[in-house]
């Protein structure tokens, strides 16, 4: 029984172009970012706009180390990240939970997903100041609204991934005899992996989201109540800074995230 | 002194609601029996009930009468110790390797470790695939998903072989190439199988016996016995039993065949 | 703040979860007010305002990125991590570039879901079939034929979902905006009832509110399901 080893790769994309070269997607991504930069240097020249609205970036430049070292900032990162680190846990725990029972029949997707899609197009904001009346102002307030927002998504993500399994991967199931837990393990929840980890991005950018919006409005501390602070004594170049640190939590959380989901992750690209 | 039968199927039927609320009688009550060691092809024309036959027999399906017996017990319910499936569509699980696709099913049987490896390896080697032993499913070709596929029905040892339609989906030659690998596959392990396909000449070649079908309602139509033995050569395609009996099945197709083209 | 005002004085919860009927009661008193109707009327527009500048740019954006694979690789990342940063950070830099007025407002909300849109656009219009493309071509069309007849039926369902997703953002965005710095609208009377201890008002114009943004969508909904009649495989 001699066969040719040939490695046929039948990419299911054949027709469309290879993917573009690394460096040259850095290029642009650099270049982009160098424009902006040049931009709004060019912005704060001489007489262009207020110093106010758009401080300069050597300005800006000048003042993040300050705030790098500042142990401000770093009390805030330390509440805001252990929020959001809270929130994002519990929504993510619940939003599985809830998505994986909501898929379990026909009946229950049907009652459950649209009970979740029409949650989560309501402006949750609202809800922050009965949140804030019922666990207070301090941080449990805070998770509490990270927790409504990032859960949503999650659910949503969930249960799509978990009702869309390929009926034939379940035939398959069925006739190797697995069934209950074994089959959800084995077959769906490998089946439903992207949707939920698309879930989980969501959930995470929806917590950050939130627990920032919570500390900006119910100012007590973290990177919000700073932002704020700053905002309202008029101190732009500290603003910039801290929205610069911001952002940078935000990035490095979301590329924990993907980290893990390319963990053990051989079979996709 | 006849054989006892390993597979019996006995007035099994099954009815289906169409989308229009018609009663569509797939099977209108289907008797027959299967012995140790045989390769029995179910051919007809589309409808007449193969594929369910094959569905009810490995109890993936419920019959409306009737029961199924495979080596004395009751058919109730897929039974992964004594059958195990093949389908057109590979059903490979696409994040698993090669390798813990074949010992998917012996995993589910919670096989240990240390066994399951030489057997999934026996039957990597069996299908010809020991050097894409750690590929994914989608660096493969469609001959050679459908061979994991093979390994993997042949690693739990079952005592019989379903197969619905797997070369279907496969080009000629990989339909043949793969057709006389099958052949000395099953009769080297001894299985008993049924193969569901679409082609007389993949009929004639492979089985023992050819269970014609016909539609509307879905029955037996006639069984006709391949003389030959198995495994098959190649020789065989060009042989005059080979003609013979391919024209016997033709004839007893052909009306369902032209019929299946024009509107009743 | 002025939450911080409510605590200070000491009061616990018996106030804080009304009745139905005293929601309701509320929701009538505040219809026949016409200062509050005409700001949850403001609301309803500047959200609305949001929703189509953001459905502009995205689309436009998300279209040009769907057809230059270059782009769309370096800029996918980025877009990625734009959703998740709260855009409230650049709330303060709004304020200070429109003021405080109604503005501001469609701004931010349009800020808020511009990047959905985009994402989504961007995401649909990369999956055309070349074998399309190649149609369009071997029938002599030109690059802007196949733009229109083939590129951009293809970024449909993103544009769709892009917009359903923009109204949540665009409505939760004006709405922040409003909680903070609003002097005569809804935002205001939320915050003045929140500090009377109104929490049947409070809880009327959030139901009100609600609605209107769930109703937005479901509507929306509707329309885009008239729109793929062709494209369904399924649900959705």
């Amino acid at each position: 029984m001699q066969r040719a080893a040939v490695k046929v790769v039948p990419s299911r994309r054949s027709s469309r172009p290879p993917a573009e070269a690394k460096w040259k997607v850095r290029c642009l991504q650099y270049g982009s970012l160098l424009l902006v930069l040049a931009i709004w240097y060019l912005a704060v020249g001489p007489g262009h706009a207020s110093p106010f609205i758009l401080p300069s970036p050597s300005a800006v430049a000048r003042a993040l180390p300050g705030l790098l070292t500042s142990s401000e900032t770093w009390a805030g990162l330390k509440a805001t990240g252990y929020q959001v680190a809270w929130a994002f846990v519990i929504a993510a725990s619940l939003g599985l939970a809830v998505g994986i029972l909501g898929s379990r029949s026909v009946l229950s997707q049907r009652a459950v997903e649209p009970v979740l899609l029409y949650a989560f197009m309501a402006p949750l904001i609202l809800l922050y100041p009965i949140v804030v009346l019922i666990f207070g102002l301090g941080d449990s307030s805070k998770i509490a609204f990270g927790v409504i927002n990032g859960f949503f998504p999650m659910a949503l993500n969930t249960l799509r991934g978990f009702a869309a399994v390929d009926p034939r991967l379940l035939r398959l199931a069925r006739s190797l005899g697995a069934t209950g837990l074994r089959e959800m393990a084995v077959f769906r929840f490998p089946a439903a992996r992207p949707m939920v980890f698309a879930g989980l991005r969501n959930c995470l950018a929806l917590c950050v989201v939130a627990v920032i919006a919570g500390e900006i409005l119910g100012s007590t501390g973290g990177l919000g109540y700073l932002i704020a602070r700053a905002a309202s004594t008029l101190s732009t170049t500290t603003l910039y800074g801290y929205i610069i640190v911001t952002v940078a939590l935000a990035a490095i959380l979301h590329s924990l995230l993907s980290r893990s989901e390319t963990f053990r992750d051989g079979a996709r690209s | 002194m006849t054989p006892r039968p390993y597979v019996s199927v006995k007035g099994i039927s099954k009815t289906y609601t169409s989308v229009r609320g018609e009663f569509v009688e797939a099977l209108s009550p289907v008797d027959l029996e299967v012995y140790p060691g045989e390769f029995v092809c179910l051919i007809g024309p589309s409808g007449c009930g193969k594929s369910t036959l094959l569905s009810i027999i490995g109890g993936l399906t419920k019959a409306d009468s009737g029961a199924v017996n495979i080596s004395g017990s009751l058919v109730t319910g897929p039974m992964p110790n004594e059958v195990a499936f093949v389908f057109q569509d590979y059903t490979l699980l696409p994040w698993r390797t090669v390798e813990r696709n074949v010992s998917l099913g012996l995993e589910l049987k919670r096989v240990a470790k240390k066994e399951r490896e030489p057997t999934v390896a026996r039957c990597v080697a069996l299908v010809g695939l020991t050097s894409h032993a750690k590929a994914f499913p989608r660096e493969l070709s469609g001959g050679m998903q459908q061979r994991v596929a093979v390994a993997r029905a042949l690693a739990v040892d079952p005592a019989v072989l379903l197969m619905d339609e797997p070369f279907g989906a496969l080009d000629e030659q990989t339909r043949m190439v793969l057709g006389n690998d099958l052949s000395s596959i099953v009769a080297k392990t001894d299985k008993t199988t049924l193969f569901v396909t679409h082609s007389l000449s993949e009929a004639v070649y492979l089985a023992d016996r050819l269970v014609v079908m016909s539609a509307s309602p879905g029955r037996i139509k006639e069984i006709i016995v391949v003389d030959e033995e198995r495994p098959r050569t190649p020789s065989f395609r060009t042989s005059e039993k080979f003609r013979e009996v391919h024209e016997r099945l033709f004839n007893s197709l052909r009306d369902e065949i032209f019929a299946v083209g024009r509107d009743a | 703040m002025i939450f911080e005002g409510i605590v200070r004085a000491g009061i616990y919860n018996p106030y804080f979860l009304p009745a139905p009927s005293a929601v309701l009661k509320a929701i009538v008193l505040l219809a026949k007010d016409g200062q509050v109707r005409r700001a949850f009327l403001d609301v309803a527009l500047w959200s609305g305002e949001a929703v189509v500048a953001s459905a502009v740019v995205g689309t436009l954006v998300g279209c040009l990125l769907g057809v230059w694979p270059l782009g769309y690789r370096a800029y996918l990342p980025v877009l990625s991590t734009a959703v998740s940063i709260p855009k409230i950070v650049f709330f303060p830099i709004i304020v200070l570039l429109f003021g405080i007025g109604a503005n501001a407002k469609v701004a931010y909300g349009a800020l808020s879901a511009v990047f959905y849109v985009t994402l989504n656009v961007a995401g649909s219009a990369r999956n055309v079939d070349p074998a399309f493309l190649r149609a369009v071509r071997a029938f002599g069309g030109t690059r802007v034929d196949a733009l229109r007849r083939v590129v951009l039926p293809s970024a449909l369902p993103g544009i769709t979902v892009g917009i359903w997703v923009a109204i949540k953002h665009a409505v939760n965005g004006v709405l922040i905006a409003e909680l903070y710095v609003s002097i005569n609208g809804i935002g205001a009377d939320i915050n003045r009832f929140t500090q009377q201890l109104q929490a049947d008002r409070v809880y009327a114009l959030a139901l009100t509110l609600t609605v209107m943004a769930v109703t937005a969508a479901w509507l929306w909904g509707r329309v885009d399901r008239k729109f793929d009649a062709w494209r369904r495989l399924g649900d959705a």
